[in-house]
């Protein structure tokens, strides 16, 4: 006890539960001095038995501390179960001490508590008695403070508990308070060390060394004995007093292991600690008599506690454990008058199996059942009384005195063990050296606790084996961390530990209030500190001003000079201004009053000017209007922690590949415009220079401005723009002249033409139809348009390429003829979108014109025409949205002039293909421009020699095609010869091919899904075979979809990025996606199909031209194929090969009117060879030969869901064929 | 290089185009969002978004990403512009359109300032919160201490007020971001050696001491923005904190950077900012379609190279700039001397635009032979003098007298009573402490003296 504290123990404060204790004690040196001896002489036997009869071990403890300084230390001792649970979470030692002094306040308890403390402390002899009473008190809080303990500690029940444990309460804080007034940050662990202290009287050295070990050595003992306890069950009372006497050596032992100092000291407290911890349960366990469930549970909580708890815990403990099963029965005597004692003893109990074991929460409830009645005891009895007052005190002694008769036997027997224990472990060297050694291995010291019982006197062993033994047992503390899982009841929540409870109401009773006086008093500093920044900155601020005055007479004083010119120049001016001013103010005067009357007027109606207001706050205040326009300036952060510590170092957005970043250099400049896109920008930039956000409006969405100003900058050196539009301001003049010249000719070339297509209708239309194809190719959405119109009846693009071979410069020359009315069209949308509509409207008169007279010719009957004349206003409706945004320009860029020659090569003369090649030049202004620039360059040479070449070329594909095309000629009569009546309607095929395939059909129909993948081949093979069954007059009768549907395809097509269209695939897909439809008929339904265009978009053509493959291979390839209805395409297969390929011809030549009859299976293949073939003179497959052009040839169907029908009807074949040769190409 | 070492043809590759020029150099972050130079302000205006393309397209190609951060910046928020602007003037910026412009009520583009300056474009929103976007970001880098040079060639914009866009200015991002800056750094200091007055600036900061505005600009009472005499120093609180200099046509680099230094050199010892802003416009240089100075690119890079020198962290923006080559090649010449390295004077040949860089193909072209220089000596001394003058004033000021985590930051007229009170409370305190110090000490004193 009176050990003079080791000076290591200052330094220990960062250990909390060391450093309170050695700083306790320092303080008290005189304590020690005279404490010391005093405890260890008198304290032990006169102050135990006297006052703390009932706590053997703990009384002595207690008194030995009290009597220095230490009334504190012995009612903390007594309380100490308490504190030491704390102490593990702990955390409140800095704060006991500002806690205590709250605390005292606020718990009815402390003030006593905290009386008696400080008056043992200033009068240590002489108090005892106090002392003593106090201990009785706090004993009697021990034990309730062991009930609501453990109830805290196992149930974490704060609040509750707390309240229904009127003790509880009084025990914590007084033992803080205690503490606290003693010495403040320490007081925790000073109560813990006294506890030491007193139950090792004798080892008081070793003691004082191991109180900072205590932690680890009690804790472990704590363990240990819960370990064994559950065995050694049944244990009395008497047991009891014995057993904390052992405890109490325990105790010292473990310590002494910790110092490790002698080898007799560690055997020493080996051997006891077997001893010790069954008595310690036993001590334990008398508490729970009653229930002995919970006594296993009580166990396990121990072993979870002990984690949390304390170095301190364990002696006290053992303390207070004693001391509990006492304290019930002096509440018992006490409470005896006011209550039934059967409760309270049970109460009592309870409260004391409880307390050693952390209750468990199964039995919480009953155990808060009972520690009501207990709490309602107490509050109703005494309690309050005794821990508020003198009353209190006076009972709680009484009730003491009758416990302490009971216990001073087993203060006595105590006494002698501990006795003993103090003489074997006293050496005074040991000691010595403990103290050295403490300081140095405290910390690393944390295992000495057996984890399993030790049965039997393992100890001593050699010193390596014990410390072998230690590690072995090491591990304790993570198997009872994890033990949390293996509880009975696991521990889900954190606010299931009983720490949590714990911390939760140190927190509130001590550490918060602390923690919000420590904030408020920091606040208040800032405050402070900001307000004398003030005062210092107005200080300096009049200083400042003061200079500033100083600087301006100086400035002022030495530009006298200038300030003086200044001054005479400004007078000056003002003479001037008042003589000129004289008659400038009268003629002001004049002119005024009107217009100051009439805003005179205006502010009589009660509202005044923005401006005027502004004046007059400018009279207010000269700075106002600086102040209306600067900026609010955000305060500075001063705080640090937000200024230095709340950073976001954000590096989202850093660029960790910067190769990639640089590459720009190689995407910026690469224009992704298509030549479609460009006229149109350029159109666009025309229309509305630079503005351009219109030039992508203009451009139907295709691009974003964004994209549009790259292009612009991407294309200005190489597009000279400014000359551009000066050209077309020149134009515009010119347009409108020669919009009429061009519409005199237009009509003139539609009769020429209609004289053609009387001659050779045939022709007319073919090349009519050509055109289409070309256009479609080319992306010449006003080519398709125009061609459409006449072709889609007809439909049978590749005869028509064919007979255009065979024709040669015959329908190069009408096509001219096509391509001049697209001419006119172009150059009336140049003037305006209002002529354009009207010229479309006009073109597309001529076309009807012509057609109804080609299909008369080829037989149509004049129901068809008429419907064909619908048809065709359909297409003129929807080719008036269609025409907008489509447009050439008689610039040539500088790429298309170089490709001109090569073109010329190509194609020689013929105008018409050369201009859908470059698809921004109309036919007109390709032979104008090759009128314009051949001599110079020498074209003339190239154009003959390619036609020449082309002659003779055509001429033996004519004759090829022509065999080809003649058998095909019957099928197309037939079709024409259908009535009008039977033509499907929109999705009429859908039902239709019961009539060609009755087993197809309901396959088909079931699993028409027109926008499946798989649905391209069944449909394909489907159609095939109806074909050749049904009547012909289906296929040809291509619904022209109803203009409402049309326009919202156009429109979505339009709107949607060109990329998806631009791409080769894209476009053959969407091509071959139109035919199938339009061969289907299924999914003639136009709003649809606009969607399955999007949807088929993604369907490599590889996958079209596999199904059209496996189509015209027949079985093997379609029973490959994957498909829903591969079922039903199986069973067709046999009927399908013939009729297929027979209906394809057909398809291909509708045209051939009078036709010879066609060998089934066999047109198709030589037909599909020509197109493989591909001669160079064809003008869609041909390979191109500017990179430009090279470019994905474009089936621009996407831009025109009616030319697909169109191109499909007539020539699913040939396209795929096309797709084909295309890759071959590539 | 050459001469001593040879290399072979892999090390020629790799080896970077251009050449350190001192040991030390800062960590410099460059925010950009490439998508700001993909706007377009109209015919025949001559601010061209594009010119920030090639600015990248030199600084990528003369490998200078790779010696700093690069940070892909996002679009400045709503909220982030409401910072300094006022909610209508931005409502009507996030909604106003070249398509809605007209049928908004009389007098609202009138009321805010548009026009021939001040188009409506197409996507004008997106163009303004971009170039807002890339400039907020350099300063929470600098903020955050992610780097100590933040460059933002397209933001700059310094015109723009309040309420209103001005010369092509329609979000003042360098007001924005000094107002981010000012949470951490207690004195900014914001050069502009823009040709125009950096008036929007200014005004924002015209009453505070905590930012010093200083601007290099040709004056005449007329030109854009008719700002920027000697006289405006600032009010209230903020006076003295203003600074103009105002420059006739035609000045030349020497006499630039000569008045340039004698005036910023004196500035940054006394006011002592923390941080610097940087607005390098780029129509100070010669030949600019809108400019009227002399200046090489070389000079106005010398200037940027002094500000740099004071190693104080620095927040550089564009600002304008006429000639769109010339702007590129100033702004990567810059971005190569906050680099700390020098740059090679031909142009890569593998940029794609090269062709505006000709015919020279040279970084450092002639720029300064247009105009006459109208600064005579004599007035530009004067200027200096007075400059020097108002700098004087800053000696005393509390704001830069007082250590940096001192100054007020918000507007205090003056102490209340109840501080005073405190204040006196606080004086006493300390009065009584000492003196009962004083009592122990000599306790102590007599007890070691009674005990020895």
């Amino acid at each position: 006890m009176g050990y003079p504290p080791p000076t290591r123990r200052l330094g220990d404060k960062k250990r909390y539960h060391y450093s309170n204790n050695p700083n306790r004690r320092h303080p008290s040196a005189v304590y020690s001095k005279n404490s010391f001896p005093k405890s260890s002489n008198n304290g032990f036997v006169s102050s135990p038995t006297a006052d703390n009869s009932t706590n053997p071990s703990v009384t002595p403890s207690t008194a030995s501390v009290p009597l220095p300084t230490a009334a504190p230390g012995s009612t903390f001792g007594i309380e100490a179960p308490r504190p030491s649970r704390y102490d593990p979470s702990s955390v409140s030692r800095p704060s006991s001490s500002s806690y205590s002094s709250t605390r005292k306040i606020g718990s009815r308890y402390n003030p006593d508590v905290e009386r008696s403390s400080s008056t043992t402390s200033s009068t240590p002899e002489s108090m005892n008695t106090s002392t003593i009473t106090h201990t009785n008190t706090d004993i009697g809080n021990s034990r309730y403070s062991r009930k609501t303990m453990s109830r805290y500690n196992p149930q974490s029940t704060s609040s509750t508990n707390v309240t229904h444990f009127p003790s509880a309460l009084s025990n914590a804080p007084p033992f803080y308070v205690a503490n606290g007034s003693s010495r403040r940050p320490r007081s925790m662990d000073d109560y813990s060390p006294d506890v030491t202290n007193k139950l090792e009287t004798n080892n008081v050295s070793s003691v004082n060394n191991n109180s900072p070990h205590s932690y680890y050595s009690r804790s472990n003992k704590w363990r240990s004995i819960g370990t064994p306890s559950r065995p050694p069950f049944d244990n009395h009372v008497g047991n009891m007093t014995t057993t904390s006497n052992t405890n109490s050596i325990h105790q010292r032992e473990p310590f002494w292991k910790a110092n490790s100092t002698t080898i007799l000291k560690s055997t020493h407290s080996q051997s006891s600690p077997s001893l010790h911890t069954k008595k310690f349960h036993d001590a334990n366990k008398l508490d729970k008599p009653e229930a002995s469930v919970k006594v296993e549970t009580p166990s396990k909580d121990e072993t979870k506690a002990i984690s949390y708890h304390d170095n301190n815990f364990p002696p006290r403990k053992s303390v207070s454990k004693p001391n509990a099963p006492l304290e019930p029965d002096n509440i018992k005597v006490g409470e005896e008058d006011a209550l039934g004692k059967k409760e309270v003893h049970k109460s009592g109990r309870e409260i004391a199996k409880e307390h050693p074991t952390p209750v468990k929460m199964k039995e919480h409830d009953e155990l808060e059942a009972r520690a009501k009645k207990v709490s309602k005891i107490n509050i109703d009895g005494k309690q309050d009384e005794i821990w508020t007052t003198a009353k209190t005190v006076a009972s709680a002694v009484e009730v003491s005195k009758e416990s302490q008769k009971e216990l001073t036997r087993s203060v006595e027997r105590k006494e002698s063990p501990e006795i003993r224990d103090y003489e074997r472990a006293y050496d005074p060297k040991a000691l010595k050296t403990d103290v050295t050694k403490l300081t140095v291995d405290n910390d690393n010291k944390s295992y000495e606790e057996p984890l399993e019982k030790v049965e039997g006197c393992i100890f001593p062993l050699p010193k390596a084996e014990t410390r072998l033994w230690e590690l072995k047992n090491q591990k304790r503390n993570k198997i009872i961390s994890e033990q949390k899982y293996l509880l009975k009841k696991a521990i889900r929540n954190f606010s299931e530990y009983p720490f949590y409870a714990q911390n939760k109401l140190i927190h509130q009773q001590a550490t918060g209030l602390i923690l919000t006086k420590i904030i408020s008093k920091i606040k208040k500093e800032e405050h402070l500190k900001k307000i004398n920044l003030k005062h210092d900155y107005f200080d300096l601020q009049k200083k400042y001003e003061k200079e500033c005055e100083i600087l301006t007479k100086l400035s002022e004083n030495l530009r006298k000079e200038e300030i003086e010119n200044k001054r005479k120049e400004h007078e000056l001016m003002e003479q001037k201004r008042r003589e000129e001013g004289i008659e400038t103010e009268k003629e002001k005067s004049l002119r005024h009053p009107s217009s100051s009357s009439s805003s005179r007027r205006r502010n009589r109606a009660d509202f005044v000017d923005d401006a005027e207001m502004e004046n007059v706050l400018l009279q207010i205040d000269p700075n106002y209007k600086h102040y209306q326009a600067a900026a609010t300036i955000p305060p500075l952060i001063l705080d640090p922690i937000r200024k230095h510590s709340y950073k976001f170092c954000d590096v989202n957005n850093l660029v960790t590949d910067k190769k990639l970043w640089a590459s720009r250099i190689l995407k910026d400049a690469s224009d992704n415009f298509t030549d479609h896109e460009h006229s149109l920008f350029l159109e666009g930039y025309l229309i509305h220079p630079k503005k351009f956000g219109k030039i992508s409006h203009y451009m139907g969405g295709l691009r974003s401005p964004e994209e549009c100003v790259l292009h612009y900058y991407r294309t200005k050196k190489t597009v000279n723009y400014k000359q551009l539009l000066i050209d077309k301001n020149k134009k515009r003049k010119m347009s409108a002249a020669a919009k009429r010249r061009k519409r005199k000719e237009r009509s003139n070339d539609e009769e020429v033409e209609v004289d053609e297509s009387k001659e050779e209708s045939t022709n007319t239309i073919e090349k009519e139809e050509k055109s289409e194809n070309n256009a479609e190719e080319n992306v010449q959405p006003v080519l398709v348009q125009g061609s459409e119109v006449k072709g889609d009846p007809l439909g049978t693009p590749e005869k028509v390429e064919n007979m255009i071979e065979q024709r040669g410069e015959e329908f190069a020359g009408e096509l001219e003829n096509a391509e001049r009315v697209n001419d006119l069209k172009r150059a009336h949308d140049e003037v305006g979108e209002e002529s354009n509509k009207s010229s479309v409207i006009e073109t597309n008169n001529g076309v009807q014109i012509m057609d109804p007279k080609g299909a008369v010719q080829n037989g149509y009957y004049p129901e068809e025409t008429k419907e064909l004349d619908f048809s065709l206003e359909n297409a003129l409706q929807r080719k008036k949205h269609k025409s907008a945004p489509e447009h050439k320009t008689s610039y040539w860029s500088v790429r298309e002039s170089q490709l001109f020659p090569e073109l010329l090569k190509e194609f020689g003369s013929q105008w018409s293909l050369i201009s859908e090649k470059l698809g921004t030049k109309s036919t007109t202004m390709v032979r104008n421009y090759y009128q314009r620039n051949a001599a110079r360059n020498g074209w003339k040479l190239l154009v003959d020699e390619t036609d020449l070449k082309r002659d003779g070329t055509s001429s033996e594909s004519v004759q090829q095609s022509q065999i080809l095309i003649q058998p095909e000629r019957p099928n197309i009569n037939a079709y024409s010869n259908i009535p009008p009546q039977q033509r499907p309607a929109l999705g009429y095929f859908v039902g239709q091919p019961t009539h060609g395939h009755n087993t197809s059909i309901s396959s088909i129909d079931g699993s028409i899904r027109p926008f499946g993948p798989d649905f391209h081949r069944d449909t394909f093979s489907k159609i095939s075979a109806p074909l050749t069954t049904l009547p012909p007059p289906r296929l040809p009768s291509i619904q022209f979809p109803r203009s409402e549907m049309a326009e919202p395809t156009v429109t979505d097509l339009r709107n949607r990025p060109l990329d998806h269209i631009d791409t080769l695939a894209d476009a053959a897909s969407s091509v071959t996606n139109n035919q199938n439809f339009s061969n289907e008929r299924n999914a003639i339904d136009i709003g649809r199909k606009s969607t399955t265009i999007s949807n088929l978009l993604n369907n490599s053509d590889r996958s079209m031209k596999s199904s059209f493959q496996s189509a015209s291979r027949h079985e093997a390839q379609l029973e490959d194929t994957p498909s829903m209805n591969n079922i039903v395409v199986q069973e067709i297969k046999p009927n399908i090969t013939t009729p297929r390929s027979s209906s394809i011809s057909a398809l291909l030549n509708p045209v051939n009117g009078n036709g010879q009859s066609n060998p089934d299976g066999r047109p198709l293949l030589p037909f599909q060879h020509a197109i493989s073939q591909g001669t160079p003179t064809f003008p869609l497959p041909a390979p191109r030969t500017s990179p430009i052009s090279r470019a994905p040839p474009k089936f621009n169907f996407s831009n025109d869901p009616l030319a697909a029908l169109a191109a499909v009807a007539s020539a699913p074949d040939a396209m795929s064929s096309f797709l084909s040769k295309k890759e071959n190409n590539n | 290089m050459s001469g001593t070492f040879s290399y072979d043809v892999k090390t020629k590759e790799n080896e970077p185009l251009f050449e350190f020029n001192s040991a030390y150099s800062p960590r410099v972050s460059y925010h950009f969002n490439s998508k700001v130079s993909h706007y377009h302000y109209g015919v025949k205006h001559p601010m061209k978004p594009f010119r920030l393309m090639l600015t990248d397209h030199l600084v990528s190609s003369y490998g200078l990403h790779k010696i700093m951060d690069l940070y892909e910046t996002r679009s400045a928020t709503r909220d982030e512009l409401l910072q300094f602007h006022s909610e209508d003037y931005v409502n009507f910026l996030s909604k106003v359109s070249p398509e809605n412009a007209n049928k908004l009520p009389r007098g609202t583009l009138e009321n805010f300032n548009i026009g021939d300056d001040c188009p409506i474009f197409q996507n004008l929103y997106d163009y303004t919160t971009l170039y807002t976007g890339a400039s907020l970001d350099a300063t929470r880098k600098l903020i955050n201490n992610q780097s100590d040079i933040a460059i933002n060639w397209s933001g700059g914009l310094h015109h723009a007020k309040k309420n209103s866009p001005s010369g092509f200015c329609y979000v003042n991002d360098i007001v924005l971001s000094i107002l981010n800056l000012l949470r951490y750094h207690p004195r900014i200091l914001y050069i502009d050696i823009d040709l125009h007055h950096g008036d929007g600036v200014q005004e924002a900061f015209y009453t505070t001491d905590r930012v010093f505005t200083l601007s290099f600009h040709k004056y005449n009472g007329e030109f854009f923005p008719g700002t920027g005499d000697l006289t405006e120093i600032g009010c209230d609180k903020g006076k003295h904190f203003a600074l103009n200099v105002p420059l006739e046509d035609g000045i030349d680099d020497d006499s630039y950077i000569n008045l340039f230094k004698s005036i910023v050199d004196p500035l940054i010892m006394t006011f002592k900012p923390t941080l610097i802003v940087q607005q390098c416009g780029a129509d100070s240089l010669g030949h600019d379609r809108l400019g009227c100075f002399n200046l090489n690119i070389k000079a106005h890079g010398e200037c940027v190279k002094f500000v740099k020198s004071f190693g104080l962290p620095m927040l550089v923006v564009g600002g304008g700039g006429y000639t769109p080559r010339n702007v590129s090649r100033l702004w990567t010449y810059e971005t190569g001397i906050l680099n700390d390295v020098l740059l090679p004077e031909d142009i890569p040949e593998d940029i794609p635009f090269r062709d505006s860089f000709g015919p020279d193909y040279s970084l450092y072209p002639m720029l300064d032979d247009l105009y006459e220089n109208k600064n005579s000596k004599k007035l530009l001394e004067d200027i200096r003098i007075r400059c020097l003058e108002n700098i004087r004033y800053l000696q005393g000021a509390p704001s830069v007298r007082m250590d940096a985590e001192c100054i007020p930051t918000q507007d205090i007229s003056a102490l209340t009573e109840e501080e005073d009170k405190i204040i006196q409370e606080m004086n006493e305190e300390t009065e009584a402490d000492s003196s009962n110090r004083l009592e122990e000490m000599e306790k102590e004193n007599s007890g070691l003296i009674a005990f020895s």
